[in-house]
């Protein structure tokens, strides 16, 4: 990683692509508004900001790439050649010659019926005329070894679904690269890639825009990426460029509250765990007061001089003391949910969520004093580990030190983890809310063999307790969360809840699934169904269930209104129907649904990695506050170590299938025993926060 | 959806063009009492084979002297009825088949797919015939043995599509909430297949119509001296060459049915983001109706 630190430009260079005064509408929609920046030779600039931002909209249209529904006004000039509004022929001459495009999804940009090689050489005969086919496949396969694709002469004749996502990404950059042109536009190119291949396909797009010269105008979300990467970046939203400059400036200490607020809101490794994140709107509040969205959007707006960066009240007291508050405090989203209130914040995160609007101040008043209450344990499980079992225990303050090295040994002998914890801290081991012992899973597959999803995992979750459960794509992790909720039956092993067997392994036919256990699913979009109203899907929780189903109509109703106004909705979304929710409040509704039942554990699977980034604090706040108020344990599943870390205080890390390693969480990020582990950090990014 | 409104704005609908034709054509039949200049039964036998404008008759006189307008204006009446019966036979019988197939699968779902291409593999018309000779010919059958033939259509259509409902998010989450298999086929799938049924329903309408007028004019549909257009169209055919009225008016009001219903069941079809599946499936049966019935 340390090869991929960006080394900054000759900076009196003259720019090599100059925006200026950019205007992009779509149907008379603005999508970008009077966007200003250049780019210089051999410079990687990111551009940054959120879904609906314009990022996209403006790479499109320096190509001319933007359909003609688009109008383009401005300026765009290539080395000093205008290309808002050269004719096509022109443009065809610089597309893929000096400007070159890549991707997020390479298995979309790519054509499935040809050889990647083919592929290749054809743009490269597109624009050298008079080189042959056999000097063009050359070509073609020297820049595949290029990208780092070993086999190259083989694997030019292969098609792009034999590829994994990170090499199908290589044979994309190779694609580009292969005119060697003098300016790469890539569009969130590794956004699609886990972690790990993120960080090796990144690694090597910077070597090669080293050697080649290149100038990279990097389209992203994602300020890890930004941080890794690029000399300087633009931020934009709602399609104006809000500020820009040096990476390390902006990451440090943005000028403009947005920008702040944006890069304050991503969860750290710097961050004490289990704190509250600052939400943008929160943060923004913090520096201006309150701010309207157009406002927001205003480029001359600038951080007040001497002006706190963050709500840094709000941290340090939703701190390791929080839990203190216990149940009866309203969290911050209850306090906001009245209608009307959060209108200005709503607005800030561009018509996105209400919550969350208890600016810093709230959270303040509510917390200051009890931070220094007796129990209360790192990370939030205190208070329930005390009247709890052994396992609970390990949470606890005073188990920890000793349950870090026993989890250890536990992990090792792929044993039982809550055994291992519980035999170190206590003689004997009653019963954890959750066990899973010895799962298996697999799936039928091709020319009926089965494929093996999970084998062998192991692993307890006591009752209040959060466990994160992290892992790559197709390590496992869904399908175990899968089987815990009862969606899927194992081929063999133990899921023991409240002490009885709810796995039905070996048994045929359907589980009936367990109201206890609830589920919050990763795609907002998804997991609601389009025609029924939002108080239907949750209310339907009420009327299964053993307790509630005698509830009559008019009680069902308070109660849904009660459960939307915990997760910091308007209680008059009941009768809404999904179409018109953002993918935030999308996702609140679909906490409250999984509520409803008053579940004991609720499964989290990915449930932030849909969303943009200024939500994604809102919801892992929301989750957060939740569990500690109603005393739920959690499941907390993601790709994202920083984000796990941030939420659980146990660890489990699965590849392929089994836990590699299981542990406190300090002990997994500070001193991991698995090379997995290792590589998984140091690829999760860790963006630093600006000094408060 | 942007997309959807502008190319709306830019080409000429053929879809709204259809709903029109196919709304007149169900409006003259309900006012057919009120509009008919004549009794359609009435034979006037010093004016047979009048051309049209010919005695007074504004689309002239059958080979019984019978006033073609009113022939033609209560002539939709039995296969407007039989159609929209059978498509609502068929329809219900089809989806809710299609629902439990696709949720239930295991063995339920292997009879009754198997039980489908049975159906579809058998030729409409022939079964029809067989239906209608040995087992009675009365309104009731004729509507049975349409919906018999349409079912598999819907059945098909509705449990693809249930299959790929089945494991979304949103029903997992409805089983996690304890919800019982008929509520959840209820309230989570039902409407998720709704527009299906409607693009489907559209296109069967026209298929249904061409089969009750195909058996008319076979004999086993409606009866002389009832105004049929499908019986119409067989009583003119011998006189094609010396009053060709008796025969094509009908065929021509027939065809503008069905094909009305076609462009509107299209049009649906493409704004309901179906994809195409009811026409591709649908076009097999008409298909073979269309070369029966020719």
């Amino acid at each position: 990683m340390a090869s991929a630190t960006p080394t900054a430009p000759d900076p009196g260079g003259p720019p090599l692509l100059e925006v200026a005064g950019l205007h992009v509408a779509f149907d008379g929609t603005p999508a970008v508004r009077d966007a200003t920046w250049s780019v210089r030779a051999g410079e990687i600039v990111g551009l940054v900001g959120e879904s609906g931002s314009g990022k996209s909209a403006t790479g499109l249209a320096v190509l001319g790439l933007h359909g003609p529904a688009a109008e383009v006004t401005g300026s765009v000039r290539l080395s000093g050649q205008e290309l808002v509004g050269a004719d096509e022929a022109a443009l065809r001459a610089i597309r893929g010659r000096r400007v070159a495009m890549v991707f997020q999804d390479a298995l979309d940009a790519l054509n499935p019926y040809r050889r990647v090689g083919d592929q290749i050489a054809e743009a490269y005969r597109l624009h050298h005329p008079d080189a042959g086919r056999a000097e063009a496949r050359e070509r073609a396969v020297e820049m595949l070894a290029r990208t780092g694709i070993d086999r190259p002469e083989e694997r030019a004749r292969e098609y792009p679904h034999q590829f994994s996502g990170g090499m199908r990404q290589r044979v994309m950059i190779a694609l580009a690269l292969v005119n060697e042109p003098e300016l790469i536009i890539a569009d969130e190119p590794t956004t699609a890639l886990d972690a790990t291949v993120q960080a090796q396909v990144l690694e090597r797009l910077v070597e090669l825009q080293r050697e080649m010269g290149l100038a990279v105008v990097l389209i992203t979300h994602d300020f890890g990426v930004v941080e890794r990467v690029c000399h300087r970046v633009v931020v934009m939203y709602r399609g104006r460029v809000v500020e820009q400059g040096t990476a390390a400036a902006v990451l440090a200490g943005g000028r403009h509250p947005y920008t702040r607020a944006l890069v304050a809101s991503v969860p750290s490794t710097d961050d004490e765990p289990g704190s509250r994140l600052p939400t943008v709107p929160e943060v923004v509040r913090g520096l201006l007061g309150e701010v309207d969205g157009e406002t927001l959007a205003d480029p001359s707006l600038r951080v007040p001089d001497g002006a706190v960066g963050l709500p840094a009240a709000a941290r340090e007291t939703t701190g390791p003391g929080r839990t203190g508050a216990g149940r009866g405090t309203p969290t911050p989203a209850d306090e906001s949910a009245g209608p009307g209130d959060g209108a200005a914040t709503a607005a800030v995160t561009g018509g996105v969520d209400r919550a969350d609007a208890a600016g810093a101040s709230d959270a303040a008043a509510g917390d200051g004093a009890p931070a220094g209450d007796g129990v209360s344990a790192p990370g939030g499980s205190g208070d329930r580990a005390g009247d709890g079992p052994a396992t609970a225990a390990v949470t606890a303050e005073g188990g920890r030190a000793d349950a870090a090295g026993a989890t250890g040994a536990g992990a090792q002998g792929s044993a039982l983890a809550d055994a291992g914890d519980g035999g170190a801290v206590a003689a004997s081991t009653p019963a954890p809310l959750l066990s899973i012992t010895d799962l298996h899973v697999s799936y039928p597959g091709r020319f009926g063999r089965r494929t093996t999803a999970v084998r062998g995992v192991s692993f307890g979750i006591a009752p209040g307790e959060t466990f994160g459960l992290v892992g790559e794509s197709g390590s496992g992790k869904s399908t175990v969360s899968r089987v815990v909720a009862g969606l899927y039956r194992p081929d063999s092993g133990q899921v023991l809840f409240r002490g009885e067997d709810i796995g039905g392994a070996g048994r045929r036919g359907r589980r009936k699934p367990v109201t206890g256990i609830q589920m919050v699913f990763q795609d907002p979009y998804a997991s609601l169904n389009p025609d029924r109203t939002i108080g239907d899907t949750i209310g339907a929780g009420l009327r299964f269930h053993p307790t509630f189903a005698s509830l009559s109509r008019g009680k069902r109703r308070e109660r849904v209104a009660a459960l939307l106004t915990e997760v910091g909705l308007d209680p008059d979304l009941a009768d809404a129907y999904p179409g018109r929710l953002s993918g935030g409040m999308r996702q609140r509704v679909g906490i409250a649904r999984a509520l409803a039942p008053e579940p004991e554990l609720l499964i989290a699977d990915e449930p932030v990695s849909a969303l943009d980034v200024s939500v994604q604090a809102q919801v892992l706040n929301l989750l957060a506050d939740l569990q500690r108020d109603r005393g739920l344990a959690m499941l907390f599943i993601s790709h994202d170590l920083t984000v796990v870390r941030h939420m659980a205080t146990r660890v489990a890390v699965m590849r392929a299938g089994e836990i590699v390693e299981i542990g406190d969480r300090d002990q997994i990020m500070e001193r991991p025993a698995d090379d997995y582990t290792r590589a998984l950090l140091e690829a999760s990014h860790s963006v630093r926060r600006t000094a408060a | 959806m942007k997309t959807d409104t502008s190319t709306r704005r830019r080409r000429f609908n053929a879809g709204t063009a259809g709903a029109v034709v196919l709304g007149i054509i169900v409006l003259l039949t309900l006012l057919a009492p009120v509009l008919a200049p004549h009794d359609p039964l009435a034979q006037d036998l010093a004016h047979t084979n009048a051309a049209p404008g010919e005695h007074g008759y504004l689309l002239g006189t059958d080979q019984l002297g019978r006033d073609l307008l009113s022939r033609l204006l209560y002539g939709a009446q039995t296969p407007l009825l039989v159609g929209v019966l059978a498509v609502l036979c068929g329809g219900v019988f089809g989806t809710a088949l299609g629902l439990l197939s696709g949720y239930a699968r295991g063995w339920a779902d292997q009879l009754l797919s198997r039980l489908a291409d049975i159906q579809l593999a058998l030729p409409a018309i022939l079964l029809a015939l067989l239906i209608l000779t040995f087992g009675g010919q009365s309104t009731a059958v004729l509507v049975l043995v349409i919906a018999l033939t349409g079912w598999p259509a819907y059945f098909r259509l509705v449990r693809s599509r249930v299959l790929a409902l089945r494991t979304s998010a949103y029903v997992e989450a409805s089983r996690l909430q304890g919800a019982p298999a008929h509520w959840i086929i209820l309230r989570d799938l039902l409407p998720g297949v709704r527009g299906l049924i409607a693009v489907t329903a559209t296109l069967d309408l026209s298929r249904a119509v061409l089969m009750e007028a195909g058996l008319s004019y076979l004999g086993l549909g409606a009866q002389a001296p009832a105004a049929d257009w499908g019986l119409m169209v067989a009583e003119g055919q011998g006189r094609l060459l010396s009053s060709w009225w008796i025969a094509v008016l009908p065929g021509l009001c027939l065809v503008a049915l069905v094909i009305s219903a076609n462009l509107l069941g299209e049009h649906l079809s493409r704004r309901k983001d179906t994809g195409g599946e009811p026409r591709r499936a649908l076009s097999r049966i008409s298909r073979t109706r269309t070369r029966s019935a020719a």
